[in-house]
């Protein structure tokens, strides 16, 4: 067969196998396959006679073209709908033999991923605010849904599914890290010790996983670059919603919450325990801290907590905390309490930062307002008095007590000010904000 | 579309008075099935098949000779065959498919689902 007739046949291939979705592995093998055919049948129609221009037209022409072959071949590969839309679920085309436990562990591991993403996304879609829940819903969605097909992957002897299982683990590691060693106490944290397991198993069973690994199907190289950079900006993009300011939540300045602090001394004469014992002080006196905090809100939030919480299942809180100089010299104050005034406003604990409770813990008064009370335009007063008995000589030369008054509106920011008895101040940012 | 199906719209398209045999386009279902029967006689390659196929259902098949080849790796992917390669001498290397026993199985299912396609046009349209 001449050269030119060959390299007819040769590009009439090339042309089927370029269309036809092939694995890599296997064009080279599809091909020498089709060309046999050509090469053989042409040879036969060359010999009843037939020039060899005419026989390879014709053996071409019964052979059939591109739009005969590449779609048989297409879906003769690529035989699951979501297979063939996202072209890389494609069983390898030649099976590693065996799959290391690593490996096994790996594609678990990434299942389970892909489960607590799925959970994950509908927590976000329906607690996050509005526009954090938009960005991050899809975000989340979209992870889990790789997590899912790269399970799927490394079970069907797919390299690109190992290297994001890979990725996915590491991550979950380094956040198990994070968790263990931020915050005070130990934190122990589950999915970390399971990411560096598996991570660990890998390494130790390194010539099998090797082996799996180099028998693993490959994904043509464009299409594996689109993974990887799909998985990189799908996991930077899924950080940053909760970084992103959200328009439909308030911020520092759409409230206005001004403090006064009045103070009075009155006797209080009675049994008091001085040094551990109980003895008469005729001298004792009570100092009573009364704070007037007064928040007005020009605006209010949009669904602060996702569309799945209403009104009465949040809330904010006023604290305040006395600041008695003397009681740094820890003599003279026995108490600090606070005595309920006012109104309560209802459950806040559940909204606010924890270290509002150790505000509570240290002789504070926390006031809650239920998010049912907080509309846009309207003004509360909330009153606390805080009481501290006196006692011995040292209480005569008190100096003036301040409060610290701080306003939390949820978890999200902080409006505080400290006031001396006698004045009043106006709350105000202290970056705080989340 | 089911084989009848296609043999009907074929019959729709054609002057029956001037067609003595009418083509009938195969389904990747029956292509599959009769390159199962072909293979399950002894082992061949796509070459023989394409042949075995023409020389035994004369005209009356018609498909271009290379869709074989995406319904024998469709078939190799199923399980239900195996292929080797094996060298020719100076001629193209030959790749051999043979039946697996999965093959063996999904042929006589096929076969019966056939027989019982057949008896029931049989009796629908007379013999």
């Amino acid at each position: 067969m001449d050269e030119t007739t060959e390299t007819r046949l040769r590009d009439h291939i090339a042309a089927i196998v370029a269309r036809s979705g092939l694995p890599p592995a296997d064009r080279d093998d599809v091909a020498e396959e089709l060309l046999g055919h050509l090469v053989t049948r042409t040879a036969e129609l060359v010999a009843d006679g037939l020039s060899e221009e005419d026989a390879a037209s014709r053996a071409i022409a019964e052979f059939g073209g591109v739009d005969d072959l590449a779609p048989d071949f297409r879906s003769a590969y690529h035989s699951r709908l979501w297979a063939s839309t996202l072209g890389v679920m494609l069983p390898s085309d030649r099976m590693p033999e065996g799959r290391p436990m690593p490996v096994t562990a790996l594609a678990a591991l990434t299942g389970v991923t892909a489960f607590f993403g799925a959970i994950g996304t509908f927590v976000v879609a329906t607690n996050a605010t509005p526009i954090r829940a938009v960005l991050a819903t899809p975000m989340f969605g979209i992870a889990a849904i790789l997590d899912w097909l790269a399970t799927l992957a490394i079970l069907a002897g797919q390299r690109w599914g190992f290297l994001v299982g890979l990725f996915v683990t590491v991550v979950m590691l380094l956040a198990g890290l994070g968790q263990m060693t931020s915050g005070p106490g130990t934190t122990i944290s589950l999915s970390g010790i399971a990411a560096a397991v598996t991570l660990i198993a890998i390494a130790v069973n390194g010539e099998g996983v090797d082996r799996w690994f180099a028998e693993s199907g490959r994904l043509p190289a464009p299409t594996a670059a689109a993974v990887g950079v799909f998985v990189a900006v799908s996991t930077l993009v899924g950080l940053a919603p909760g970084q992103l300011p959200d328009p439909t939540q308030i911020g520092p300045q759409d409230i206005t919450a001004t403090a006064a602090v009045s103070c009075r001394t009155v006797p209080e004469p009675g049994l008091n325990d001085v040094d551990g014992a109980a003895e008469l002080d005729p001298n004792a006196r009570q100092l009573e801290i009364d704070t007037m905090a007064t928040v007005t809100w020009h605006r209010t939030d949009w669904y602060p907590k996702g569309f799945s919480v209403g009104p009465e299942g949040y809330g904010d809180a006023v604290a305040f905390l006395a600041d008695v100089p003397s009681n740094r010299r820890a003599a003279p104050i026995l108490e600090l309490w606070p005595q309920d005034v006012g109104v309560e406003f209802g459950s806040w604990a559940s909204s606010v930062p924890e270290e509002v409770s150790n505000m509570e813990a240290a002789g504070g008064d926390v006031r809650g307002i239920d998010g049912q009370i907080i509309r846009a335009g309207s003004e509360v007063t909330v009153r606390s008095r805080l009481v501290a008995h006196i006692v011995g000589d040292l209480g005569q030369n008190i100096e003036p007590p301040s409060v610290e008054v701080s306003y939390w509106h949820l978890d999200r920011f902080r409006l505080r000010a400290s006031v001396s008895c006698g004045q009043e101040a106006q709350l105000s940012d202290e970056g705080t904000s989340r | 579309m089911t084989t009848a199906e296609r043999y009907l719209e074929s019959l729709g398209n054609r002057d029956l008075r001037e067609e003595q045999t009418l083509p009938v386009q195969l389904g990747r279902g029956d292509l599959s099935l009769l390159l199962l029967g072909l293979i399950a006689e002894r082992e061949m390659y796509g070459y023989e098949l394409v042949a075995g196929l023409r020389e035994r259902s004369g005209t009356v098949l018609d498909l271009p000779e290379g869709t074989v080849y995406p319904a024998l790796r469709r078939l190799e992917r199923q399980g239900l065959i195996a292929g080797r390669w094996v060298d020719s001498g100076d001629k193209p290397r030959r790749r051999y498919y043979r039946l697996t026993q999965d093959g063996e199985q999904a042929l006589a299912t096929g076969r019966a689902a056939w027989r019982r396609f057949v008896a029931a046009t049989d009796a629908v349209l007379g013999r």
